[in-house]
């Protein structure tokens, strides 16, 4: 038909559109392969602080120092104080979640870069790191060794996570060790005065000091804490610490609250005033008297921390303080009183010197002197004296362990 | 009004084709209303059977040459179709058309260039006329479509001014995917996203940039001017809609909106003015003695209700009418203009609506204009245009879940009646003793703001390649184009108590989402006769794009009195893009034989950018046939018919991406492993369809009845499945179940009066819908809502996907069904009046079950205000003493989930108006017609439902885990005064 030539620039334009190519790349995001180790160790910096102050806003509830009262979300006061934690919940998945995610960082740095002895130094220290914070919540449930490939794994028992987590420790040490002068990369002020191979082995051996205590392997602890930053004579704030800003992308505390404000949610335990010696700093600084109470689900107190002054103060991940208690802790262990250790903490508070030592005396001066930094209900589980952590309501409970994330049970 | 015309046969009626015959002659004649005399102008007068004919003019007179003994068909919109044969020396006719209360001749259209008549239509489409929708006023589309058809469930996400709907065709078609139906709006695809608009961010509800964020947004299907549209068609199946491929398995909605007509200009003018008020309040705890308040506060609290003398004051404050107790006042001017000559028509329109609300400050303004004109350019070409232009802007206040204390329905709930929050006489607000912040404060500052700007355009080139007395070849094309420019700003002040709680007190959210969608389609229509056949083959080509790009900048610390976001101490960034790319093509074949049969076939190919294999081509074939055995027993008509269909859903685009996801520190830029794996081969959800039915009229029209039955088969779900965090990833997406969906839908139209002076029509849809699930690839999970214990939806095989459990397990820790979301039966019943010249028309909406997940009474219960905490009506913890509802319900809180899990029936008057059309004799002037009325939406509700809104969801038009009540904007009830006048 003559007609048919009329056709034909329709045939043309749907040729041309038919033999496109369809295909672009993510217009959000970048991939898995162009990460390099810069980029993947700020990462894992970056991803340790997530969810951490919900981690240590949990793990304080249930140790019973300090309460989250929260009217949007029942929870805090309910399944943490009387159980039963819901598998599926946020409480048991968020830490869970968030610290697999720097795992997974630390991970691709150990597989791909291999041959960057710093880097994997870091990595292994890392995960070693976020490992034994799963345990601690997980407790006799253990935890997952994950190779990252993708791929499920099943639980390892609580024995056999420690063991690893003691493992990546020694087996990141030794390539600090190995690892020259420098780090290839850069790190957060966080790690000041530990940014570089030999520095910040110090810091490992410093978290494989508080491994080896946990799991009473005394002698372990006292030589990786002779090899750590550990100094009597020294400012007890010295450490290591997760920072803050408010800059792109990145994060703030999470613990910071004014203590003066009309509604506050984290709120000390009364048994921090009851218990507090007279006069002691530890107390007086960490925490102040409302003119008013908050109360909530049948919880009150009018005790606010002031550990924060803004959204951007630092979190502490291991400091001198606790590494002087830790070496006292593990002279308890092995027989002594640990008594030297304990006054060098409460002389550098201006504290008179304690009577006797021992381990009564000493998770006091770890309670006050740590607090709120995740230690109490481990401490206390550790010795099974969680019997003596105060109940509030009828049918609270202080329970040993996280239940296993839903997520992480097949067929649950 | 009775002024319509469709395009199509616009097309036919002005091709005057002259045949040359041995036995030539002219025939001419009128048409009019059987009932009203009345001169239809533009009916179509052709010879049966071809392709001659021409419409009548302004007084409904006409003038064709025919062969004689020809027999000639005369249609009109509206009106039942009607042959009339001309015998030789019959010179001048004289045609009376009866008005078609059942649709029987309604044109509907089945394919992209393609369309047929109601009475023969094989599958079930429904179809709206402009007058129906716009009844009672309404803001916007989606909720002018409730209840008018079966199959149709339409869910208010929320009651704030400008929208945020749920339009749900057949029940569930997905888990993940999207859920709206497409709208297709005179050919454009339109643009009917979701944009966040970072309330999220300042309420806390969920952080930034979540993949379930809780913004009860609107959708953007809301910038439309219902008083422009003609009519409304709803391709409800998947063989109906087949032929839009894989956009189509929610269904398709195709809009036509009103175009000119030839003859003398005639403009319209109405006005309308209104008032809102809230319709269902929640009610509240009364405190009868300081000691009932001791015991719920503690004392410092409960002092606070005594009075200057110490003793209990027994204040009742309600808070629900501080709140919502504002009379919104409604205007809307709305101008249309439509005119034109035998080669151009023209249809222009305007609207100004301006909508207070039931909060103070809030509302909803929109500013529209629209030009639609249509050109012959010669006997072969004709062009139609439309182009719409919008501005809306509108105040949406901070209500539904949040984290913060600022949320209005969580801080009335966290507010006992006896304390006294509202502002102090010297303008000051007090502090909120209970609550983080002050909701009456919170009220008066915050402001969240949207406005769209939209622009939306179509051109469509119909050219006739050929044409004689048996066939005829057209080409079509469409271009288009839709754009939305939306900007969205919250600000929350830092004085407000919450805020200077914070470190950086004061926040302001800007964000922006730009987004242009175009497309393309080229098709050929070729018509033709044969013997006693006719035969319809259309073939096409389409092409769509999409190209989004939103910015969202969060600031906070914020400069006292300023909104800027450089005025500030610290600000985050997000961006998020989309683009996409789709190529389709299809080809149909609609064959009708005779009067009785018709079966039509077809089948459509979709490549998308969002799919794993950008190169592969996605097959969706339709099938389908009807029978209509003419005149039978007491069947007037009784047609049969079957359809299948396949149709498919679209994966979200970035499913097939993994990347990994910024975190920074100190100012370095990191990144981490984003948590969701991508799959590189996803592949779109497929659903096939069967359908059958029956519809017919009895006692020649009394009764007419449009009977359905479906079943989809939905493979290849795309689910996004937990995955353990341990393996570095938390979630992935995968193609991982398949789920049948059936259900029934039923039409009946009454007639029961009929004569000069009285008409009652009484129409009634009934439908229902169940789903299941048949196979999951995964191991079972629960999903939606917050948490397992406070009302979550489970997905697992052999369940319904909308099932709800909670915390309680049976003996062998199966999960306790405590409800399902999708309603047992959803029913709207619609009658309209007309005695002389008033019109009543009355429309009720009726869904029965339909289980909404409701939080609000939890936060209400913890914050010790539940309207019936001491009520003594439960004993859930079963120890036999009944110790107040509120307490017995916190009490098993973490064990029993069921007391918040509640039945969302109501029946509702969504529509009530009563119109009167002024007589000509009491007109002046120019005026030629004029109509005066009263209108009302949602006046009334029953429900025994406790929260504010039977019909709701906290996250948007997700398919699963959306009936979730924490606190919506409440609803409202509109009542207008309206009057029309048309010159």
């Amino acid at each position: 038909m003559k007609n048919l030539k009329n056709i034909l620039p329709l045939l043309f334009v749907t040729l041309w559109f038919g033999c496109e190519d369809l295909e672009f790349p993510d217009p959000n995001a970048p991939s898995t392969d162009v990460a390099t180790v810069q980029t993947l160790v700020t990462g894992a910096e970056a991803g340790m602080r997530s969810s951490y102050g919900l981690y240590l806003r949990e793990v304080s509830s249930v140790g019973r120092e300090t309460y989250y009262l929260e009217p949007a979300d029942p929870r805090y006061t309910g399944e943490l104080l009387r159980g039963p934690l819901d598998p599926g919940g946020f409480l048991v998945y968020s830490p869970w979640a968030a610290r697999y995610s720097v795992i997974a960082n630390c991970r691709i740095l150990i597989n791909q870069f291999a041959d960057d002895a710093g880097a994997t130094g870091f990595a292994k220290t890392i995960e070693a790191y976020q490992l034994s914070l799963v345990l601690s919540m997980q407790n006799e449930n253990g935890c997952k060794i994950a190779p990252y490939n993708g791929l499920e794994s099943d639980f390892v028992s609580k024995a056999a996570g420690w063991a690893e987590v003691a493992s990546l420790l020694d087996g990141g040490y030794a390539d600090l060790n190995s690892a020259g002068s420098s780090f290839s990369f850069t790190l957060s002020s966080g790690f000041a005065g530990f940014d570089t191979p030999a520095t910040f082995a110090q810091f490992n051996r410093a978290l494989r000091a508080r491994v080896a205590v946990y799991l009473d392997d005394w002698s372990t602890a006292l030589t990786a804490l002779d090899n750590s930053f550990m100094d009597a004579a020294g400012d007890m704030s010295h450490g290591v610490y997760h920072v803050y800003s408010s800059g792109q992308g990145d994060q703030s505390n999470g613990m910071y609250a004014d203590p003066t404000g009309s509604f506050i949610r984290l709120m000390a335990h009364s048994s921090f005033e009851t218990d507090a010696e007279a006069g002691d700093p530890r107390f007086s600084s960490k925490v102040v008297e409302r003119a008013t109470e908050i109360t909530y689900d049948g919880l009150t107190s009018d005790l606010a921390p002031t550990m924060w002054t803004g959204d951007y103060d630092p979190v502490t991940i291991i400091r001198n303080e606790e590494l002087v208690l830790l070496k006292a802790e593990a002279n308890i262990g092995n027989g002594g009183d640990g008594l030297a250790e304990i006054n060098v903490v409460r002389t550098a508070h201006g504290l008179a010197d304690a009577a006797s030592g021992g381990l009564t005396q000493l998770l006091h001066e770890k309670r006050y002197s740590l607090f709120l930094e995740g230690h109490r209900w481990v401490d206390m589980r550790h010795y099974g004296r969680t019997d003596e952590l105060p109940l509030d309501r009828d049918g609270d409970v202080v329970f040993d362990s996280y239940p296993k994330p839903e997520t992480e049970v097949p067929g649950s | 009004m009775k002024k319509q015309k469709n395009m199509l046969f616009l097309v036919m009626s002005l091709l005057c084709v002259q045949m040359l015959s041995a036995q030539a002659m002219t025939v001419s004649g009128t048409v009019s209303d059987a009932q009203t005399g009345e001169a239809l102008l533009g009916a179509q007068v052709f010879v049966k059977g071809t392709f001659v004919g021409t419409t009548t003019d302004d007084n409904g007179a006409f003038s064709l040459d025919i062969e004689t003994g020809a027999t000639l068909v005369v249609n009109y919109i509206g009106y039942k179709s009607q042959e009339v044969g001309v015998a030789e020396g019959q010179a001048l006719l004289s045609v009376q058309l009866e008005p078609d209360v059942l649709k029987q001749d309604e044109v509907v259209v089945t394919g992209l260039a393609s369309s047929v008549k109601r009475r023969n239509l094989a599958t079930a489409v429904a179809k709206v006329s402009g007058d129906e929708l716009n009844g009672s006023p309404s803001q916007s589309l989606d909720q002018a479509l409730g209840g008018k058809f079966a199959g149709v469930h339409i869910r208010r996400n929320t009651g704030a001014p400008g929208g945020g709907m749920s339009v749900n065709l057949r029940g569930v078609a997905t888990i993940a995917g999207e859920t709206q139906p497409l709208y297709v709006v005179d050919g454009i695809i339109v643009n009917n996203f979701e944009n966040q608009s970072g309330i999220d961010v300042v309420s806390a509800a969920t952080g930034a940039g979540s993949a379930r964020p809780q913004g009860q947004p609107t959708n953007r299907i809301a910038d439309i001017n219902p008083s422009d549209i003609e009519s409304v068609e709803v391709l409800k199946g998947a063989s109906a809609a087949a032929i839009y491929g894989a956009k189509a398995s929610n269904g398709v909605v195709i809009i036509t909106t009103k175009r000119g007509t030839s003859g003398k200009t005639k403009v319209n003018v109405s006005q309308r003015f209104g008032s809102r008020s809230i319709i269902n309040k929640q009610g509240f705890r009364k405190f009868q003695t300081y000691q009932e308040a001791e015991d719920q506060y503690g004392p410092d609290v409960a002092a606070l209700g005594n009075d200057a003398g110490g003793n209990w004051a027994k204040r009742e404050i309600d808070y629900e009418d501080e709140l919502y107790g504002e009379t919104g006042s409604l205007k809307e001017t709305s101008l249309s203009v439509t005119g034109g000559d035998q080669s151009t028509q023209f249809f222009l329109s305007g609207q100004y609506l301006d909508e207070g609300d039931i909060i103070v400050n809030r509302g909803y303004k929109r500013v529209s204009g629209r030009a639609n004109v249509d050109h012959r350019v010669n006997d072969k070409l004709k062009i139609a245009t439309t182009a719409y232009l919008a501005n809306t802007f509108s105040d949406r206040g901070i209500t539904g879940n949040d984290n913060s204390g600022k949320s209005f329905n969580f801080a009335i709930a966290a507010t006992p009646s006896f304390i006294d929050i509202r502002q102090n006489e010297d303008g000051s607000w007090p502090i909120h003793p209970t609550n983080a912040s002050n909701p009456l404060h919170e009220s008066a500052v915050l402001t969240n703001e949207e406005t769209v700007n939209r622009a939306m355009g179509s051109t469509r080139l119909d050219y006739n390649l050929m044409r004689n007395s048996d066939m005829s070849l057209d080409l079509i094309g469409t271009l288009s184009a839709d754009y939305v420019g939306q900007e969205n700003t919250v600000f929350s002040p830092p004085e407000l108590q919450d805020e200077q709680l914070k470190s950086n007190p004061g926040s302001s959210v800007l964000a922006n989402h730009n987004s242009l969608n175009t497309n393309a389609s080229f098709n050929l229509a070729h018509r033709m006769s044969l013997g006693g056949a006719k035969l319809n083959t259309t073939a096409g080509y389409q092409a769509e794009t999409v190209d989004y790009n939103n910015s969202m900048i969060i600031a906070s610390g914020m400069v006292v009195t300023q909104t800027n976001i450089d005025q500030s101490a610290a600000t985050s960034a997000l961006q998020t893009r989309r683009k996409q790319q789709d190529r389709g093509w299809f080809v149909q074949e609609e064959v009708a034989v005779g009067e009785n049969i018709h079966v039509s076939l077809g089948v459509r190919s979709d490549r998308s950018s969002t799919l794993g294999d950008t190169e592969k081509s996605y097959m969706y074939p339709k099938f389908a046939a009807s029978y209509r055995t003419g005149q039978i027993a007491i069947f007037d008509d009784l047609k049969v018919r079957t359809s299948y269909g396949v149709t498919g859903n679209m994966p979200k685009p970035f499913a097939k991406y993994t990347a990994m996801s910024p975190s920074n520190i100190g100012g370095m830029s990191g990144l981490v492993t984003s948590g969701l794996k991508g799959l590189d081969d996803i592949a779109p959800e497929e659903m096939a369809e069967l359908e059958y039915g029956f519809d017919g009229s009895i006692m020649n029209g009394l009764l007419g009845f449009e009977f359905t039955l479906y079943n989809q088969d939905i493979t290849g779900l795309l689910l996004e499945v937990e995955e353990a965090p341990s393996t570095g990833y938390t979630n992935k997406w995968a193609n991982a179940g398949d789920m049948k969906t059936n259900g029934m839908e039923l039409d009946l139209v009454l007639n029961p009066v009929r004569t000069k002076d009285l008409n009652w029509v009484s129409r009634l849809s009934y439908y229902t819908t169940e789903s299941e699930i048949t196979r999951l690839e995964v191991d079972p999970y629960n999903t939606g809502g917050f948490a397992t214990f406070l009302g979550a939806y489970r997905i697992e095989k052999g369940w319904s996907p909308h099932t709800m459990v909670g915390a309680e397990l049976d003996a062998n820790g199966v999960h306790v069904v405590l409800g399902n979301e999708t309603p047992d039966f959803v029913m709207g019943l619609n009658n309209r009046v007309q005695f002389g010249a008033f019109s009543l028309v009355a429309h009720f909406d009726i869904k029965q079950g339909g289980d909404i997940i409701n939080l609000q009474k939890l936060i209400a219960d913890l914050g010790g205000t539940t309207y019936d905490y001491d009520d003594q009506t439960l004993d859930l913890d079963g120890d036999g003493t009944k110790s107040g509802n509120g307490n017995e319900r916190l009490t098993v809180l973490g064990g029993v989930t069921a007391p918040y899990i509640e039945d969302g029936s109501y029946v509702r008057l969504s529509e009530l108006s009563f119109n009167w059309d002024v007589p000509k004799s009491l007109l002046a002037g120019k005026v030629s017609s004029m109509q005066v009325g009263i209108s009302g939406r949602d006046l009334w509700l029953s429900t025994d439902y406790s929260g504010w809104n039977p019909d709701v969801s906290q996250f948007g038009n997700v398919a699963v885990g959306g009936s979730v009540d924490t606190g919506p904007y409440p609803m409202s009830k509109a009542l207008y005064f309206n009057v029309s006048v048309g010159l």
